[in-house]
C-alpha cells in the first residue's frame, strides 16, 4: 500500500513538473504568435485601436470586410470573429479589449446557437484559457461551470485542444495569413448548398444571454448594433425577438438580412448554406455600410466623420 | 458515478482511503461500506430510482432462495423473471410498444391515443437487470447455489463500477470475491487497475469525446456533406463507439482491480476480427456471454437441426437489438447482426483460412459490416440511417474529405497502432513490464496527452443511455 501510494505521489509530482514546463513553453509562444487565431487574439486584447470591432462566429469572419467598413465609415475597423464561437467568447474578447481602447462601434454578428440557445457552453471557453490570467477573465469560466477553476489549475490545460493551434501560429510561415476577416474563394459553380435543417425546441440559455446583456452593459458608450448576415435559405428568425428587446432596453440596434431577397438562394453569393463567399461577403459589406448610413446610426451617436 | 467526471476526481481517492482504512478482518464492514458507497452514488441521479435499484435486489434474491424449496420452481422463475423486468420494461420499452402498437392499429384504420411515457430511465437499468436474471437463471438450473448472504449480493447488483454500463457480472465471479476475504491491499493488482484506469481515460476523454465533436456535427446534418466525409464520420464513429465502451469498462474492471475486485473482461480488440462471430467474441464480451449462455442455449444453441440453428442465432441477436435500445433501428442492428453470423455459418467463413492477405481483407470486410450497421445504431430513424448509407455512395458530389482537427488522428493513430501491438507483438509487452523508464515515460505520454487532448467538460457514455 505504501509503496502504492509513494509511486502515486512521485508520478503526480513529474506530471506536476511537465505541466509547469509544457504550460510555460505554449504561454509563450501565445504571446509571442506571429500568425493565425492567436496573433488575432493578443492583437485585440492587447494592441488593436481601432473604431469599430466585428464580432460573432464563422460568420462573422466570412461576411463582414473591414477594409470596405472601415473606409467606407472612415474610421479604422477590425473583425474580431471566431470560428464555432459565440457571446462567451466574444464578450472575454470584449472585455479584454476594453481595459486598454473602448471602440466607437460594434457590430454584433448574431448565431441563435451560439448566442442565445442552449448547448455544451464549456466549447466556448476554449479561445480564451490561454488568458485565464487576464483581470475578469475567471469570472466568465466560473460562470459557465465551477469546476473550470480546479481544471485551470493545470497549465497544461490550458492549452486543451489549442496547442496545435499554438505551435502552428508561433512557427513563422513563408505565406503570412491575414488575421482576422477570413475570406472564402469558392468558385460558385462548385458549391453544393442542402437545406437539412431540423426543427429543435427553442431554449434560451441563461448563461449566454446575461453574457449578451454583460456585453451590451460593457458598452454604453459605444454604438451596439445586432446584425444578422445573409444566409442561404429562409431562416427563422423567432428566437431573435429576443434580442430586439434587449435592444429596445438598452438602446442597441438591430439589422436583419437574414431573409433580404438579394442574397436568399443566390448561389453567387454563398460558399455553403450559412457562409459567403468572398463576393458576397463584399457586396453585404457594402449593404450594411449603406444600411447604417441610411438609419443614421453614427450621427445620432455623434460618431459620423464624414458626413 | 460518471468515471470522466469532477464528481469521481474528488470522490475516489476518498472512498479509496476509507475503504483501506478499514482492516481486512472486518471483511463484512468492508462489504457493507461498498454497498453504502454503491447506493450513495447511485441517488445521486434520482434518489427514487434507487428503490427499483432495490427491489431487483430483493425480488431476485428471495426468489433465488425459494426456487429449490418450492415444488413447481419453473412457475416461480417466470414469476420472478417477469416481475424482475416489469421495470426495465416499462422505463424503457413502453413508449416503443405503445407507439409501435398504435400504429399497426392505425393501418387497420383503428384510432386510439395512449400517451406515452415522458420519465427519465433508471440509470443503468439494462445493466443490474441483466445481472439479476443471470443470476436468478444460474440458481435455477443449478450452476451456483442461491446466495444467502443478502450483503454480499446486494453488493454484487450494486457495485458501483459496474453499475451503470457494465460489465455484466457472472455471480459465479464476484459472489465469492465478496465473500472470501480478500487481501488488504494487492500491490500488483492496483497497479494493473491504475493503468487501466489511465488507458480507459485515454480512450474516453481524448479519443471518443474528441472524434464526438465531428462525429455529431455530421450526423445531425449529413446532407450538409459529402458522402466522403459522412463515410469518414462512419468510420470515425465505429473508432468512437469502440473507444467510449471499451474504455469506460477499462475503467470499471481498473477501479474494481483498485478496490481488490477482478470484474469481467468485456472487450479484445474487437475492430481485427475476422468475421461478424468474431466480432461478438471480442465486442461487449459480458452482453455476449449473457446472451448464449440465457437466450442462445436454452433455445438448442448449436446442437440442433441447422434451420433451427440460424433461428436461434437471429433470435439471440434480435433480442441484443432490443436490449440495446427502444427504437426500430436497434432491431435492425441487432438483425444485421444476426443475418451475417448466419451466412458466415453456412458460408463457413466464422474463422480465417486464407493467409495473412485473407486475413488483412476479412478484418477489412468485417469492419465495413460493422461500420454499416452502426449506422442504423446511431441514427434516430431507420429512414435517416438509409438516408445516410445512400448519401455515402452517391458519386455525384465531389469526391472530398473534410475533417476540420487533424488532431483526431494523433489519437487514433495511438489508439490503433497500441491494440495492433496488442494484437500481434504481445511479446513487445515484457519490455514494458521490464524496463521501469519505458513504463513510466508512457504512462506520463499517456496523461500528458489526455490534458492536451481531453474533452473534459463532455456528457455521459454512451452506454449509459442503455
Amino acid at each position: 500500500m505504501k509503496k502504492f501510494l509513494i509511486r502515486i505521489c512521485v508520478f503526480f509530482i513529474i506530471i506536476f513538473l511537465i505541466d509547469i514546463f509544457i504550460g510555460r513553453v505554449l504561454s509563450y509562444m501565445v504571446a509571442n504568435a506571429k500568425d493565425g487565431d492567436f496573433k488575432a487574439c493578443n492583437y485585440i486584447c492587447d494592441e488593436s485601436l481601432d473604431d469599430i470591432l466585428v464580432f460573432g462566429s464563422s460568420r462573422a469572419v466570412r461576411h463582414y470586410n473591414p477594409s470596405i467598413i472601415g473606409d467606407s465609415l472612415g474610421m479604422a475597423c477590425f473583425n474580431c470573429g471566431q470560428d464555432g464561437m459565440g457571446v462567451i467568447l466574444n464578450y472575454g474578447r470584449y472585455q479584454l479589449h476594453c481595459q486598454n481602447h473602448r471602440p466607437k462601434l460594434i457590430i454584433y454578428d448574431i448565431l441563435p446557437a451560439f448566442d442565445l440557445l442552449k448547448n455544451d457552453n464549456h466549447k466556448y471557453l476554449k479561445w480564451l484559457m490561454p488568458y485565464y490570467d487576464k483581470k475578469g477573465i475567471p469570472d466568465i469560466f466560473d460562470s459557465v461551470d465551477f469546476a473550470e477553476f480546479f481544471k485551470m489549475r493545470s497549465m497544461m490545460y490550458r492549452y486543451n485542444s489549442i496547442y496545435i493551434n499554438v505551435i502552428a501560429n508561433y512557427v513563422p510561415t513563408n505565406c503570412s495569413r491575414n488575421i482576422g476577416y477570413k475570406p472564402i474563394d469558392v468558385s460558385v459553380d462548385t458549391i453544393i448548398i442542402n437545406d437539412h435543417r431540423k426543427e429543435s425546441v427553442l431554449t434560451y440559455d441563461s448563461v449566454k444571454i446575461a453574457f449578451l446583456n454583460k456585453m451590451l452593459d460593457l458598452s454604453k458608450e459605444t454604438v451596439f448594433v445586432f446584425v444578422v448576415s445573409p444566409i442561404f435559405y429562409e431562416f427563422d428568425t423567432t428566437p431573435l425577438e429576443l434580442v430586439k428587446k434587449m435592444c429596445k432596453e438598452k438602446g442597441a440596434h438591430y439589422i436583419d438580412f437574414s431573409n433580404h431577397p438579394k442574397y436568399n438562394h443566390n448561389v453567387s453569393y454563398f460558399s455553403d448554406g450559412v457562409h459567403m463567399n468572398k463576393r458576397g461577403a463584399d457586396e453585404f459589406s457594402r449593404d450594411l455600410v449603406r444600411e447604417l448610413k441610411q438609419r443614421k446610426i453614427l450621427q445620432i451617436h455623434n460618431y459620423d466623420r464624414k458626413d | 458515478m460518471i468515471f470522466n467526471s469532477f464528481n469521481f476526481v474528488v470522490f475516489f481517492p476518498l472512498i479509496f482511503l476509507l475503504y483501506y482504512i478499514i482492516p481486512v478482518r472486518f471483511g463484512k464492514a468492508r462489504n457493507a461500506f461498498l454497498l453504502f458507497v454503491s447506493y450513495l452514488l447511485y441517488l445521486q441521479w434520482k434518489p427514487i430510482y434507487a428503490l427499483f435499484l432495490l427491489g431487483v435486489t430483493l425480488v431476485t434474491y428471495f426468489s433465488a432462495l425459494l426456487l429449490p424449496k418450492v415444488s413447481k420452481p419453473y412457475l416461480l422463475l417466470v414469476a420472478s423473471v417477469l416481475l424482475t423486468i416489469f421495470p426495465l420494461f416499462f422505463f424503457k420499452y413502453f413508449n416503443f410498444v405503445n407507439e409501435s402498437l398504435l400504429g399497426v392499429l392505425e393501418l387497420i384504420g383503428i384510432r386510439w391515443n395512449i400517451n406515452g411515457l415522458n420519465w427519465a430511465i433508471p440509470v443503468g437499468i439494462s445493466f443490474f437487470t441483466f445481472q439479476a436474471l443471470g443470476y436468478l437463471w444460474d440458481v435455477y438450473y443449478k450452476r451456483i447455489e442461491a446466495e444467502n448472504d443478502f450483503l454480499s449480493y446486494a453488493l454484487f447488483i450494486s457495485f458501483f463500477p459496474s453499475i451503470l454500463s457494465g460489465p455484466i457480472n457472472k455471480a459465479s465471479l464476484v459472489i465469492p470475491q465478496i465473500k472470501n476475504l480478500r487481501t488488504y491491499f494487492d500491490y500488483e493488482k492496483a497497479v494493473k487497475g491504475a493503468r487501466f484506469l489511465l488507458w480507459g481515460m485515454f480512450m474516453k476523454v481524448a479519443v471518443a469525446d474528441r472524434l464526438a465533436i465531428f462525429v455529431d456535427t455530421v450526423y445531425e446534418d449529413y446532407m450538409a456533406n459529402t458522402g466522403l466525409t459522412c463515410f469518414a464520420a462512419s468510420v470515425f464513429y465505429s473508432l468512437q463507439i469502440y473507444a467510449d465502451f471499451a474504455g469506460y469498462s477499462l475503467m470499471a474492471i481498473g477501479v474494481g482491480k483498485i478496490l481488490g475486485f477482478e470484474l469481467t473482461e468485456n472487450f479484445r480488440r474487437p475492430y481485427f476480427a475476422v468475421s461478424v462471430t468474431e466480432f461478438w467474441h471480442r465486442w461487449h464480451i459480458s452482453l455476449s456471454t449473457w446472451l448464449k449462455d440465457y437466450i442462445y442455449i436454452p433455445l438448442g444453441g448449436s446442437r440442433c437441426s441447422k434451420g433451427r440453428n440460424y433461428w436461434n442465432i437471429f433470435v439471440t441477436f434480435f433480442v441484443s437489438g432490443i436490449w440495446h435500445g427502444a427504437n426500430w433501428t436497434f432491431i435492425i442492428w441487432g438483425c444485421v447482426h444476426g443475418i451475417c453470423q448466419i451466412f458466415e455459418k453456412i458460408l463457413g467463413q466464422q474463422k480465417n483460412n486464407y493467409g495473412l492477405m485473407g486475413t488483412i481483407i476479412k478484418i477489412l470486410l468485417t469492419f465495413l459490416i460493422v461500420n454499416f450497421a452502426w449506422i442504423f445504431f446511431r441514427m434516430p430513424t431507420i429512414s435517416d440511417a438509409l438516408g445516410m448509407i445512400i448519401h455515402i455512395f452517391d458519386i455525384s458530389q465531389p469526391m472530398t474529405v473534410d475533417i476540420p482537427q487533424k488532431s483526431h488522428l494523433l489519437v487514433l493513430f495511438i489508439l490503433i497502432a497500441k491494440d495492433f501491438l496488442d494484437e500481434y507483438y504481445s511479446k513487445l509487452k515484457n519490455l514494458f513490464d521490464k524496463s521501469i523508464l519505458i513504463r513510466w515515460s508512457i504512462y506520463i505520454i499517456v496523461f500528458v496527452i489526455i490534458m492536451l487532448q481531453g474533452v473534459f467538460g463532455a456528457d455521459q457514455f454512451i452506454y449509459v443511455g442503455f
